[in-house]
């Protein structure tokens, strides 16, 4: 049991229920391989939509419908940043924020060097690991996620 | 509302032992150096408490030219998750002290961020407590009406750890306002193997009663946590919204009474972890949210495999 508890977030794992009912630790583990090497995007849209929402619509007023995957994103400049000619772009929602600074970086071609800050809803910034998904459900203004950026600290 | 400024304090005072190793590639000499302890506070970071742990490996001769960084059982630990968010995700209690590996090379940048100083913590630490602002309150004016010293004495009292520093200002941001209850109570759920779970949430019901942390587990994750065996609420909801539509006479076949689910009655829940412990389904969820939520004011609620299955 001890061992057990050590060992899992790395090898056996206990993911859902399909993974609760295996019993073969070998059929357990590869499967968690699998994951582990793809542990970034592709597969966070996939666990995320069979965990949470295999099927009908809920009846459960409080939950948003389960989100598309992809979710637009609108940017806007602050302060003297620079203007973008194409403003609102589609993300994948399974994507760490981490790609959309990288994105928006090359969109603006900017140096790894140059400064840039990003904000959501004029507020606050995410952490680089925050999964765009849960920062869309969370903030979403109207359908799309409002992005703000600066080369100076704007919100901080 | 009651005053439960205990339940604050000794969450806060919640420590981990851990003891630290230098990873076996690392070492360069004929023995390894000397591990470090430390009783390490739950609700710090790991930068914030580290700095001797770095000492005490540079003076044993380590390469310490890069930043340090570590894991456990090979998994990176992020440090801007609280670290006992990190132990009760990845440690175990019946494995004392958390065996944890230091590392001065290689760090893994696509796991991990950088934390070239402690002033990286102090931003990342008040921008989350903005965000978790703004999903309790539609925006960050809380934080905003705030003197910036009082800000500041948020970070001191993180950052030396004195809990009446910390929380004297920090009650401002987590208690209930009668006149303006919150939107949503901030948390964030680990599970293994998938991306952590954060959605907004209501405290109140619309008759006015509290949502329940099992109410809250059978929304976001219906199939390990069935609303019949965590939430009354739940059940009792979903059937008179399908006696409702089958009175109108809509098509009942869109209305799931019960989430699907392939656990049995037999199988064991699986575990839910917050500081350490298990709280029970039928907690209010704004208690949780307002007495238990870490310094960043967000709930990091863990769930593991059932100690049956593990």
């Amino acid at each position: 049991m001890a061992d057990d508890d050590a060992d899992f977030p790395s090898s056996t794992t206990n993911a859902g229920p399909a993974a609760a009912g295996a019993t073969s630790s070998s059929s357990s583990s590869s499967a968690a391989a699998a994951a582990a090497a793809n542990p970034n995007a592709a597969a966070g849209a996939d666990d995320d939509n069979a965990g949470a929402a295999p099927s009908a619509p809920s009846p459960w007023t409080l939950r948003k419908p389960p989100t598309k995957d992809k979710v637009i994103v609108q940017f806007r400049a602050a302060g003297n940043a620079p203007l973008m000619r194409q403003k609102k772009f589609k993300i994948t929602a399974s994507e760490k924020f981490q790609t959309v600074i990288e994105f928006l970086r090359k969109q603006l071609k900017f140096k790894p060097t140059d400064p840039l800050f990003l904000y959501i809803n004029q507020a606050f910034s995410p952490a680089p690991d925050e999964i765009v998904r849960n920062l869309y459900q969370c903030f979403e203004i109207k359908g799309q996620l409002d992005i703000q950026y600066a080369t100076t600290p704007a919100w901080g | 509302m009651a005053d439960d400024r205990e339940i604050e304090r000794q969450i806060w005072e919640g420590k981990v032992p851990i003891v630290f190793n230098l990873a076996q590639s690392e070492v360069t000499g004929d023995e390894p150096p000397e591990p470090y302890y430390l009783l390490a506070p739950r609700c710090s970071y790991l930068p914030l408490v580290t700095t001797k742990v770095k000492k005490h490996f540079q003076s044993t001769g380590t390469d310490t030219e890069d930043e340090m960084w570590f894991d456990y059982a090979g998994q990176a630990l992020k440090w801007h998750y609280p670290i006992g968010v990190l132990f009760d995700f990845y440690g175990s209690p019946s494995q004392l002290p958390w065996s944890v590996t230091v590392h001065f090379q290689g760090f893994p940048e696509d796991e991990v961020l950088r934390c070239p100083d402690k002033e990286t913590v102090e931003t990342h630490m008040i921008a989350t407590i903005k965000e978790a602002d703004y999903l309790k309150n539609g925006s960050t004016k809380k934080l905003l009406a705030m003197l910036k010293k009082d800000q500041k004495q948020l970070w001191m009292g993180l950052k030396t750890f004195k809990f009446d520093q910390f929380w004297s200002v920090n009650k401002r941001l987590t208690q209930r306002d009668e006149t303006d209850p919150f939107k949503n109570v901030p948390f964030r759920i680990y599970v293994p193997d998938q991306p952590v779970l954060q959605e907004p949430f209501p405290p109140f019901r619309q008759d006015g009663s509290e949502y329940t942390l099992g109410d809250l587990l059978a929304t976001v994750l219906p199939e390990l946590f069935p609303a019949e065996r965590v939430s009354p609420f739940l059940v009792a909801f979903n059937a008179a919204a399908a006696e409702a539509r089958a009175a109108e006479g809509g098509a009942p076949e869109d209305v799931p009474v019960a989430p699907p689910s392939s656990l049995g009655k037999q199988v064991e829940l699986p575990q839910i972890v917050l500081h350490g412990i298990s709280p029970a389904f039928e907690t209010p969820l704004l208690w949780l949210g307002e007495h238990c939520c870490y310094p960043d004011n967000f709930l990091h609620i863990c769930i593991l495999p059932s100690e049956l299955t593990a």
